[in-house]
């Protein structure tokens, strides 16, 4: 599948050492699953990685040599080679972070293992004018949403405090210029003030992964923001 | 009009890189122990190293890479040369297991562990500089700019996120994400693109 917008280089190297937010990763895996530019990414960053390791990058930080003729004694006499071929816990090890994804390009697949039930079963909340809520997964600051929005519906004026990762499921929204598309990553910070306004024809359905809390012009959605736990 | 293009000599990162899924190969093919003495050699000093700037202890470092290279002892056939280099294999057996550990012991750098380390930063960048020519990552490294150089190292060698990386350097976001994708950019056209084996 070609998408329009991505995550930033920067967020897919946060996701390859394992270092983004918790509920980041469910959003970004969806996303690269259907991404066939950012598994390659993915692979660039970890050849990088093992040729810096290779090229005395790290070397100042130290060397340890010493017993290694004692250590690969110890593996080579003590095991066969090749003698386990049933461990699902090294072939997830082996793994590149773009392994987990080549299964199939399209979103339709992996969802039904995250929801697990259709997205009109969810629990909706409204939270506005033709706009509705549902809290999936709270990990400390980190939160997972579905978000649907009927046609021309406006999302209030917010920024955040962290990341947010919006992934397009269903229908379209348009934002700074730019319209989302169901696969498309939208990828915001602290630094971003945003509207999204759902367009075209159907109701918009987006996953959404914040880190910390949103931060609102509106006065009024300032002193509901507790309730809705946004 | 056509344009001839000029065949690549391979540089030494990508004979080496060779090398060491040829040596990988004859393990997974053959079971050749002295392949695999050599594989070892040439990574697990390096391999070791990383995890501890990662905030490792001794200790937990190297049960980690022993476990790791057991690993490529006996499922060797986990690797395919057609997806990665033998070092790219290991480096991702090895953060695999490492974000395991982080996960499993919430284990986190100490302060003063940072603080080293953050005073290696400027040493590092400084030393890059006047690196060893001989090495054609280093001359791709040593031709970016000092604040993409410091991000890189940060990333790789403290394993920092981005976040961490802005708190630390006192930048914005943005910043630091511009300085990745460049630094990125540069190297892609440089390191392995197409070459993974």
């Amino acid at each position: 599948m070609d998408l329009n917008h991505c995550p930033s280089s920067a967020t897919l190297a946060d996701f390859s050492f394992g270092n983004g937010f918790s509920t980041s990763e469910i959003v970004l895996r969806a996303h690269i699953s259907a991404c066939r530019h950012c598994r390659t990414k993915i692979r660039e960053i970890e050849t990088i990685g093992s040729d810096l390791l290779m090229n005395e990058f790290h070397d100042h930080l130290g060397s340890f040599s010493e017993d290694i003729d004692s250590k690969v004694d110890e593996i080579v006499e003590g095991y066969d080679s090749s003698c386990d071929r049933n461990s699902a816990k090294s072939l997830n090890l082996s793994k590149s972070k773009a392994d987990d994804f080549e299964l199939d390009d399209s979103l339709d697949c992996l969802f039904p293992s995250y929801l697990d039930c259709s997205f009109d079963a969810l629990p909706w909340k409204s939270a506005g004018k033709d706009i509705q809520l549902c809290k999936l997964r709270e990990d400390g600051n980190s939160r997972l949403w579905m978000i649907k929005g009927k046609p021309g519906a406006k999302l209030p004026k917010h920024s955040h405090r962290g990341q947010e990762l919006t992934l397009v499921l269903k229908g379209a929204y348009a934002c700074s210029s730019n319209i989302y598309q169901p696969g498309d990553l939208h990828e915001c910070d602290d630094e971003n003030t945003h509207q999204p306004i759902i367009v075209g024809e159907v109701d918009c359905i987006s996953l959404v992964a914040t880190e910390g809390n949103l931060k609102f012009d509106n006065p009024f959605l300032r002193l509901i923001q507790p309730m809705l736990g946004i | 009009m056509s344009i001839k293009l000029a065949k690549k000599e391979p540089d030494s990162n990508e004979l080496e890189r060779s090398r060491e899924t040829k040596l990988l190969k004859s393990v997974r093919d053959n079971a050749d122990k002295s392949a695999y003495r050599e594989l070892y050699k040439l990574m697990a000093p390096k391999l070791t190293a990383w995890l501890c700037a990662q905030g490792m202890e001794r200790s937990l470092a190297e049960n980690v890479l022993q476990e790791v290279m057991i690993i490529v002892w006996t499922k060797p056939y986990l690797f395919d040369e057609n997806k990665a280099a033998a070092r790219t294999w290991i480096y991702t057996l090895i953060r695999n297991k490492m974000i395991d550990e982080y996960r499993s012991t919430t284990r986190k750098k100490t302060g003063l562990q940072k603080y080293e380390l953050l005073n290696n930063i400027d040493e590092f960048v400084d030393a890059t500089d006047v690196i060893s020519t001989t090495r054609p990552v280093n001359d791709i490294i040593s031709t970016l700019p000092k604040e993409q150089k410091q991000i890189l190292y940060m990333l790789y060698s403290m394993g920092m996120s981005h976040r961490e990386v802005s708190e630390t350097l006192g930048l914005p976001i943005g910043t630091v994400k511009s300085r990745t994708r460049l630094a990125f950019q540069r190297l892609r056209r440089n390191i392995g693109e197409n070459q993974w084996t």
